[in-house]
């Protein structure tokens, strides 16, 4: 096979034997999960007759119904419900357009962008179901979307989610108009927001009204646009009077929970008296763990800094500028940076937690305020979603997507601010470990909180309530559960069989076989292994050729890298770099010792340490 | 996307899908098995496809994540093909330039593999490549030909064995 390039550019699925299914087939399948109640059991009959004789109702009521078989004589149309009650589709004759004339309606989330100063609550929702209806040309524009949410708490959450932005868009008086929260009425059973942009903006109409009505799992929110600049009350009047013929409707999901308040302001649940709380961060915090090791980087320049007080701290820009920090007690950064690949932390103190507080809503607030930074020179466009994540005291994801004539880019950066009493920690990353990704960044979120998970964890020496118990400060775990870089404990990868004899903490089983490469070794005051790979009580192994070969991690063990059961697949690239294999991956060998680990495709499930020659197991 | 689109874009695509997936992950038959449950859930999402502005890419994707979340094999338990898993009609011989092929980019790390088969099987420019992986242009490009020479060097080097077939005891 001389060029392999041209085969594969000829690689063709001709004459690969394919017994692919039907596509009605398929469409039936892919409709069953469409339909899937998640996680919950199948409806039983009671609650299908309930479905119908709902629908029944509804049929038999002012709904305008399209053609389209019965409800009442047809058993099989899967208006399913969770063995609670609820409904988990939105049934086909729910009419959502009632009362608004000729609107489009569409199977998607029309509302779903509705933005207060960059937040946009309504985002990737995890909807059951979801529909749309829309009318809009000439003067008007109205838009109703019916989300419904897997249960009440949800929907009660989206709803809340919803005031807390607006509210937060309120508090932060945007220049070109003006966010208010109406007061709640007892006659109106839902929330009515209102966003005037002002005589004289570019845009007519200038008002726009949301509402948000929630039933059950289910939220209704809507959006009228009108000329109802300055005084915004008739065009909340008006938003309502067309909602009249709908609402009563919503009961078909559950009741309703009428008005609902903000959540709570109430960042400093964790602050109090700050006086005897530290302020200075000793030396030795974990600020740098997590990272890959800094032997792989790509040159000897790169890989980690710090922690020390010498790095530059981080600037925070948008919008052309930069952020005025206000003064700080003590502050440690850490850095490991590689081609393209830049990974920063920042770990700063305040003179007690209200500093730290507004120290924080200082910067969201400008970044919220700047959702996309002027054109660069180089044509591209800075995008920023800032949203909020359950981090510390509170946390902040600050996320920047790069985009060329309008279009997406792989380019951008993400940033966490996470408070947790009187710090604040950032961890940014820039180059490919940044990218927010297209999944509101969540799996962003996730990757850099996780390897950072001891920077955070270690936060609680700063709050008054401390790290709890037996803790100077969570900066050391156990280092009993942490297996590597080089062993566990005494016991070092490469260590003849004498030689872990003599630490008394082993035994090591007989031969059965002499021409068998390696031993069985089991270390004293571990349990019973539980480990896939092996059965019977093994522990580690130790090669007549290396030494010992390999150890088996138990459970609760971490590698020094924070990786461990459960760690994703992700993590595990994070702090490693490159993996060989598919679902069971060694990492490249450090020192002469790789990591070996098994994962169900997703995350670790079990993990060992290996010298790279290992002869122990194929 | 109403049925008979869908029902001509799975007829149209499916079996093309399949051979890039098959490329990328190695095993046929698994292969076949996650593009169908990729283009199960395509239509369960019909929306999120129509809105994709690829919807080739959008299965190819799917399959791709859902062959890689797979338990598949510990060492241990490394043997030859499962051939209880497999689809009753594969019978027909293996080509085998495809089958050596294919042996070959299993030994490459899978970033490596995944961005020579978008690129070179499925045309794919740098740029979508890119996209498609979630890594910047010069990553692409640094895989790719990394990707290139060390495909080279297997196919050249490589005595014809059956590579991954060894058993997976440990010698206890």
């Amino acid at each position: 096979m001389s060029d392999p390039i041209k085969d594969l550019e000829n690689f063709s699925s001709e004459g690969l034997p394919m017994n692919p299914l039907a596509p009605s087939e398929v469409r039936r399948r892919g409709d069953r999960i469409r339909r899937r109640n998640q996680g919950v059991l199948a409806l039983g009959a009671a609650a299908a007759v309930a479905v119908v004789a709902t629908s029944g109702v509804l049929v038999a009521g002012a709904v305008n119904q399209g053609e389209g078989p019965d409800p009442a004589v047809d058993p099989t149309r899967t208006t399913d419900r969770t063995t609670s009650g609820f409904l988990t589709t939105i049934p086909d004759d729910f009419a959502l357009d009632v009362g608004m004339g000729g609107a489009q309606v569409t199977e998607d989330g029309q509302m779903d962008d509705l933005d207060y100063c960059g937040t946009t609550p309504l985002s990737d929702l995890p909807t059951l179901d979801v529909r749309s209806a829309e009318v809009s040309g000439g003067e008007t524009s109205v838009t109703r979307t019916l989300y419904l949410l897997e249960n009440q708490d949800e929907a009660r959450a989206t709803h809340v989610a919803v005031l807390d932005a607006a509210r937060d868009c309120a508090a932060e008086k945007m220049p070109d108009g003006t966010v208010a929260l109406q007061p709640a009425d007892d006659s109106w059973p839902g929330n009515t927001i209102t966003l005037d942009l002002g005589r004289g903006a570019e845009t007519e109409p200038t008002v726009q009204v949301v509402n948000v009505v929630t039933n059950g799992p289910a939220v209704l929110v809507t959006s009228i646009w009108g000329v109802w600049s300055g005084d915004v009350q008739p065009g909340v009047e008006t938003s309502r009077d067309g909602l009249g013929q709908l609402v009563p409707e919503l009961d078909l999901f559950g009741d309703n929970v009428g008005p609902l308040e903000p959540s709570e302001v109430d960042p400093d649940q964790d602050t109090g008296s700050s006086d005897d709380v530290p302020t200075t961060i000793p030396d030795d915090y974990p600020l740098g763990t997590g990272w890959p090791d800094d032997s792989l980087a790509e040159t000897e320049e790169l890989g980690l800094q710090g922690p020390n007080r010498t790095l530059e701290s981080l600037p925070f820009n948008a919008c052309g500028e930069t952020w005025q920090e206000p003064e700080y007690a003590d502050r440690l950064r850490a850095e490991w940076t590689n081609a393209e690949d830049y990974r920063a932390r920042q770990l700063t103190t305040y003179a007690d937690a209200d500093a730290a507080v507004a120290a924080v809503a200082d910067l969201i607030a400008m970044m919220q305020a700047c959702p996309e930074d002027p054109v660069r020179d180089d044509g591209y466009v800075t995008k920023r979603t800032v949203r909020k994540i359950p981090f510390g005291g509170e946390g902040w994801a600050i996320l920047e997507r790069d985009t060329l004539n309008g279009g997406d880019s792989p380019l951008g950066g993400s940033t966490m601010v996470i408070r947790n009493g009187l710090s604040v920690l950032v961890i940014r990353h820039d180059g490919h470990s940044g990218y927010p990704g297209t999944d509101n960044g969540q799996g962003q979120v996730d990757r850099q909180t996780s390897e950072a998970s001891q920077a955070i964890a270690a936060m609680c020496r700063f709050t008054v309530a401390g790290c709890g118990s037996g803790s100077d400060g969570g900066t050391e775990s156990s280092s009993d559960d942490v297996l590597g870089p080089d062993g566990w404990g005494e016991l070092k990868i490469g260590m003849t069989a004498a030689e872990l004899e003599a630490t008394g903490l082993v035994t090591i089983a007989p031969a059965d076989d002499p021409t068998a490469a390696c031993r069985a070794v089991t270390i004293k005051g571990w349990e019973d292994t539980v480990h896939p790979n092996i059965n019977g009580q093994v522990h580690a192994f130790v090669s007549k050729k290396h030494g010992l070969a390999m150890i088996f991690a138990q459970p609760g063990m971490r590698t020094a890298e924070g990786i461990g059961v459960g760690s994703t697949v992700a993590d595990v690239r994070a702090a490693y770099g490159e993996l060989g294999g598919q679902d069971a991956y060694n990492t490249a060998p450090v020192d002469g010792k790789s990591w070996f680990f098994l994962t169900d495709g997703g995350s670790v499930t079990a993990f060992q340490l290996e010298h790279a020659d290992q002869d122990c197991m194929d | 996307m109403n049925e008979q689109e869908f029902d001509d874009f799975y007829t149209a695509s499916f079996a093309r899908i399949t051979g890039q997936v098959y490329a990328m992950i190695g095993n046929r038959d698994e292969a076949q098995e996650c593009v169908q449950e990729a283009f199960v859930k395509a239509w369960a999402h019909r929306r999120k496809l129509e809105k994709a502005e690829h919807p080739e890419a959008w299965v190819r994707v799917t399959a791709h994540r859902l062959a890689v979340s797979r338990w598949r094999r510990t060492r241990i338990a490394k043997r030859p093909a499962d051939r209880a898993v497999s689809l009753p009609a594969s019978t027909a011989p293996a080509d085998e330039n495809r089958v050596a092929l294919v042996a070959a980019l299993k030994k490459l790390p899978e970033s490596q593999r995944r961005a020579l088969v978008l690129h070179h099987m499925c045309d794919l420019p740098i740029a979508a490549v890119a996209a498609e992986v979630g890594a910047p242009e010069g990553t692409v490009k640094a895989r790719l030909s990394r990707g290139r020479t060390a495909l080279a060097a297997l196919l050249s080097d490589s005595p014809p064995d059956a590579h991954g077939l060894q058993e997976g005891a440990s010698h206890v």
